[in-house]
């Protein structure tokens, strides 16, 4: 128990002490038990203000700290280093929130705000005087990283990593790594080959001595924390030896069994496939739902043909333990399914295809080698209509809320493709309902793309339908906002701008990882300011899409952000862990294992000891939540910080005088 | 109770299969009466129990939506058809026939829930006659519970709609208001009755008008006769072009519309649509083997529906047992 | 009656309705300011015993507040603490102490003004509820 509490009442400069009367306040402080010294000042954050309260911790020989200031959420570490500095325990602080919660909202009613602000303080010193002191657990701090996702993000976060030292383990889910970028055929607002640009990386983080590639794997389960994560990745069976496969293809050429091309989302594929001619790992991957092989059991073709003998129709998926002390996550996004809107037609009229499939199709070495053909009839569509924010800014249930960020450039890239080279004469709309071209050269990108003569209609249109007349065109109906009229444009594809949804991968590995996800499912950053790669856990940081719809510049920018963050951390040799978590009294345990259920995180498990059965904590994996403690029976549970006895105490106080 | 649960747009709803009050429609009941009789015939047909109340009122939709009568009033007209509803013993599922009733009054129930002083209000002026609003009814529309009944009416069946092709349309107040609610499939391509007439084995047709709206539009229909005629001919244009046997509604309004006015468009279009017009009700009952004229009532209708029953009725898959 | 002031204590979650009730001072919202807020690191961590203390002690109505459903920083801590809640307001009733001096309500960290439309709302149902039935005998 402390029993000689200092307490420091900050004025803010003005905007705590213009509505509560600081002499008051600190008056009343002092009349409070065992508060042997009470001082206000204009900045207690400032280092004047650090130093008044270090030298009244010396005059007075303090062992408890009360703050009375802004939100904990601001300065609390702040005044845990003030105390830490002068020898006493960080976790010896008490605050009391009087700005955002006293003089901020009552600023009104001066008089109810020093009251309130008298509760606060009073709370404060109760609870300060049951705080207890915690220490932080050391572990030696391995150095190496996990990064999930090999898209542009992963992939840039791995070389900055590696080029700095640090040995990366890069896992990829699908068969090549590369993410999106290689499909996208050109990038904005430069038109670069996105290829040219992304295919180089590639190969350098296969050739990187510190670079390990996982690819065709996921991850499967993590253990630990922050330095000392482990981590089980399965690498899916390919059926094809990695090491033997020179990816000459020839296997591709022969396969009788053919499925929907996943990679290119139009046309078809093998059963066994490269996704990619610059795929990397450059080997084939047998699609064990169409293989004959596996489904019926005859075929064999691939096997009797491979040159290398590197087909395996035996080989079983492999369970990879990885220790690291730090994880990327880099798992990026995929394209909204449109086909849940049943206004727009998706999935029922063949002639209206996604921005994605577009730029597939333009792709020289795609698909349809660079031809734009429409789907019904393999014809060149002279008109074409591309429908914006197709689910994004939607607050229907089919829809998104967010703004995709992406779309209406993509649009307009592909709007100037296909003016420029692909469809000199064709006649392009656009329905949009705001062009946010926020990016370096987009704005000036966008005029061009007007001078070429697209034209550009605002309004989202209300639903896409076909004609009578057996030509599978399309009609857009879609309210012109600009002149009020209600238009109907007729045309021969229409191409949706889909909205960026989290892909598979991001909404799978947030669960296996445990870190918050956002309303759209994307990775929450820990503040979207001053911490934007942190997530909601300690040592995984996030870049790329998987954080929300982003660029490519943008996407990049922030995995360097993450990996520099990765080796701030890791440049530490040791890994401190605070040890603010839940904590058993054996004596009173009655292992009973209420908690051990109660547990989100699996922290809790019953051990059977000399003297019976008791509940053990795993500090690792303890998030410091306290649902165990609020559940325990006997109160051998407990939170530390979050003690039965210090809420009570803050509780008791609070209401105090009333 | 027995209930089954049927996928909405996220997730699933629970439709009881039993115990209904039998909430009509005034439209329907006075100039499809058919529609009426078909849906007692089916629920005997699947030994259901449901109250016909002859003290239940029309729930007064259309005047609201044609902006007749105050919002004040259609609420307290409710809270009194609701007071009804918990009234009964065991039929407290209440079954709308309309869709305008449905989305009616589960708006009036939503609001009297949300705001309690309007339910007190209401709860005042009906207390004048004794009645009062808890606020238990259930509220679900027939064609979700003949959805819900789906593989034990395929059972009961005597006529498959085997090489039959159905263009439906949907009802704007069924799948608009409370989109979110809609059983199978979206808002904006409601496919409920298509997924009944697959059930009986015909195809529902997808035609490129067929979110439009019948043309009825409430207010419109009373005020501006020529806009809505115009909705009107897009759709029966469009939907001809797939050349459907019958053509399935789900609503009174629509029934109306594209049924007795197929006729007087004719000079307006150019051109005979002659694309008969039934309830889903109806058809149900007629699959049933339930009788043409004396159930399902084909007599009230403009457009002959015999040239499409007697298709039906070549598609026998067991003895018929008439029912009169 | 009317000049009842009613004491009130609100339970924060230090991820959500903590931040929230910051954003709704920042923006200078007002509320009533007889509302004391209490911050624990999870709604989960809400113990039936905080809440009994509360009233034993005079406080006139306990408000809990968490994340929204599928939004809580520990998975299920919102979903523990509206059980709770609700458990105790039927034993609360059973005993004639008025389960309805107890109130859960879910925010997120940016619905500041979801916030100050809970504690005005609870002040408000409090106030007609009247001073709390323990402290008036004791």
């Amino acid at each position: 128990m402390g029993d000689k509490v200092g307490v420091f009442i900050c004025h803010c400069g003005g905007n705590i002490s213009k509505y509560i009367n600081m002499e008051e306040l600190t008056k009343y402080a002092l009349t409070l038990e065992n508060v042997p010294v009470a001082e206000n000042y204009i900045f207690m954050c400032s280092e004047a203000g650090q130093d008044l309260i270090k030298d009244k911790i010396a005059e007075y020989n303090l062992d408890r700290v009360v703050v009375a200031s802004c939100s904990p959420k601001f300065h609390e570490p702040t005044f845990r280093r003030t105390l830490q500095e002068t020898g006493l325990n960080p976790y010896y602080l008490a605050m009391a929130n009087i700005r955002e919660h006293c003089s901020f909202p009552h600023s009104d009613e001066p008089d109810k705000a020093l009251q309130k602000a008298k509760d606060l303080v009073r709370g404060a010193v109760a609870r300060a005087k049951t705080l207890e002191p915690i220490e932080k657990k050391k572990q030696i701090m391995n150095k190496d990283v996990l990064v999930v996702g090999a898209g542009i993000a992963g992939i840039q976060a791995s070389l900055d990593l590696a080029d700095a030292g640090f040995k990366v383990y890069l896992v990829e889910k699908d068969a090549s790594i590369g993410g999106n970028m290689p499909k996208v055929l050109k990038t904005f607002p430069t038109d670069d080959c996105a290829m040219c640009t992304v295919s180089p990386k590639m190969n350098e983080v296969a050739a990187h001595k510190n670079i390990e590639i996982l690819s065709y794997a996921e991850l499967r389960e993590c253990n630990g924390s922050m330095g000392n994560f482990e981590v089980v990745v399965e690498k899916k069976a390919r059926l094809v030896d990695e090491r033997k496969c020179v990816g000459c293809g020839d296997c591709m050429a022969k396969c009788p069994s053919k499925t929907a091309d996943d990679y290119n989302q139009i046309g078809q594929r093998k059963a066994i496939y490269i996704p990619f001619p610059n795929a990397l790992p450059k080997v084939a991957t047998i699609d064990t739902s169409v293989c004959l092989q596996i489904t019926k059991g005859k075929c064999g073709v691939c096997k009797k043909i491979c040159p290398a003998d590197a087909v395996d129709y035996e080989q079983k998926s492999q369970m990879v333990k990885l220790n690291v002390g730090a994880i990327i996550v880099a798992t990026g996004y995929k394209e909204y399914d449109p086909s849940i809107k049943g206004n727009y037609g998706y999935g029922r009229y063949p002639n209206i295809i996604t921005q994605m499939q577009l730029a597939r199709m333009m792709d020289p070495n795609g698909p349809t080698e660079g031809k734009i053909i429409r789907p019904s009839d393999n014809k060149e569509p002279k008109r074409i209509v591309m429908v914006q924010c197709m689910g994004s800014r939607d607050d229907k249930p089919t829809g998104r809320k967010y703004c995709s960020r992406v779309c209406c450039m993509i649009a307009l890239k592909h709007a100037n493709l296909l003016k420029r080279d692909c469809i000199k004469d064709s006649q392009i709309d656009i329905c949009y309902m705001d062009i946010r071209a926020f990016g370096k050269g987009y704005e000036e990108y966008y005029q061009r793309v007007q001078d070429l003569g697209v034209r550009l209609t605002r309004g989202r249109p209300g639903e896409i339908i076909g004609t009578d007349d057996g030509s599978n065109n399309l009609i857009v109906r879609v309210e012109d906002t600009f002149t009020k009229e209600f238009k109907e444009i007729e045309s021969e594809m229409v191409v949706l701008s889909c909205a960026t949804d989290p892909s598979d991968g991001t909404k799978e590995v947030a669960k296996v990882l445990g870190i918050a996800t956002d309303d759209g499912g994307f990775i929450k950053e820990f503040h979207p300011k001053l911490r934007p790669v942190d997530t909601s856990v300690e040592g995984i940081f996030v870049a790329g899409a998987a954080q929300g719809p982003k660029d490519i510049p943008d996407a990049v920018a922030q995995a360097s952000g993450a990996a520099a963050r990765t080796m701030a951390l890791l440049s530490s040799d040791i890994a401190e862990i605070s040890l603010d978590k839940a904590l058993v009294n054996k004596e009173e345990c009655k292992g009973c294992d209420i908690c051990e259920k109660t547990c989100p995180f699996d922290a809790i498990t019953m051990v059977d000891l000399p003297e019976g059965r008791k509940a053990v904590v795993s500090e690792a994996l303890c998030h410091g939540c306290g649902m165990c403690a609020a559940n325990c029976p006997t109160g051998a549970m407990q939170l530390r910080h979050y003690k039965d006895n210090q809420v009570l105490a803050e509780v008791g106080a609070l209401i105090g005088s009333h | 109770m027995k209930q089954t649960r049927v996928p909405i747009l996220h997730g699933d709803k629970e439709i009881p299969l039993d115990n209904y009050y039998f909430f009509r429609s005034c439209i329907m009941s006075t100039l499809f009466p058919g529609v009426d009789c078909s849906l007692r015939f089916i629920f005997e047909k699947l030994g259901c129990s449901y109250t016909e109340d002859p003290k239940q009122t029309c729930c007064s939709g259309f005047n609201y939506h044609a902006d007749i009568i105050p919002w004040e009033t259609n609420v307290t007209i409710q809270a009194r058809n609701f007071s009804l509803i918990e009234n009964e013993e065991k039929n407290k599922n209440a079954i709308c026939v309309c869709p305008t009733s449905y989305g009616n009054i589960k708006e009036c129930q939503e609001h009297l829930d949300h705001y309690p002083e309007e339910k007190e209000k209401a709860n005042k002026i009906i207390a004048k006659f004794g009645k009062e609003y808890k606020g238990e009814a259930k509220i679900y529309h027939a064609t979700e519970v003949i959805y819900a009944h789906r593989e034990k009416l395929k059972k009961l069946a005597t006529y498959s709609l085997d090489g039959l092709k159905v263009a439906t349309h949907h009802g704007c107040h069924y799948t608009k208001i409370f989109y979110s609610d809609v059983a199978t499939g979206d808002w904006e391509y409601p496919i409920v009755l298509d997924k009944i007439v697959e059930n009986f084995g015909g195809e529902g047709l997808d035609y490129n008008e067929k979110t439009l709206c019948c043309g009825m539009g409430f207010r419109h229909t009373l005020i501006n006769r020529d806009y809505t005629r115009t909705v009107m001919l897009r759709k029966l244009k469009s939907m001809k072009a797939t050349k459907p046997d019958l053509l399935l509604v789900q609503c009174p309004g629509c029934s109306l519309n594209l049924d007795y006015y197929q006729k007087p468009l004719t000079k307006l279009a150019g051109e005979e649509f002659n694309i008969p017009v039934l309830n889903y009700a109806q058809l149900t009952a007629l699959v049933l083997g339930a009788d043409p004229v004396k159930v399902v009532g084909i007599k009230t209708h403009n457009v002959d529906v015999m040239p499409f029953i007697e298709k039906v009725q070549k598609n026998k898959v067991k003895e018929v047992a008439q029912v009169g | 009656m009317s000049d009842f002031e009613p004491k009130i204590i609100t339970f924060c979650c230090n991820y959500c309705s903590y931040v929230a009730a910051d954003t709704a001072g920042t923006r200078k919202e007002h509320y009533p300011a007889n509302v004391e807020l209490l911050r624990l690191p999870c709604s989960g961590k809400v113990d039936i015993l905080y809440i009994l203390e509360a009233f034993n002690k005079g406080v006139d109505g306990v408000l809990v507040t968490g994340c929204r459903k599928e939004q809580c920083h520990f998975m299920e801590g919102n979903y523990k603490a509206e059980a709770k809640v609700m458990f105790l307001k039927d034993i609360l009733d059973e005993i004639g102490f008025g389960g309805n001096r107890l109130h859960v309500q879910f925010m997120s960290a940016g619905e500041p003004d979801e916030f100050v439309r809970a504690v005005t709302d609870m002040t408000a149902r409090i106030k007609e509820l009247g001073p709390n039935p323990v402290e008036n005998k004791k």
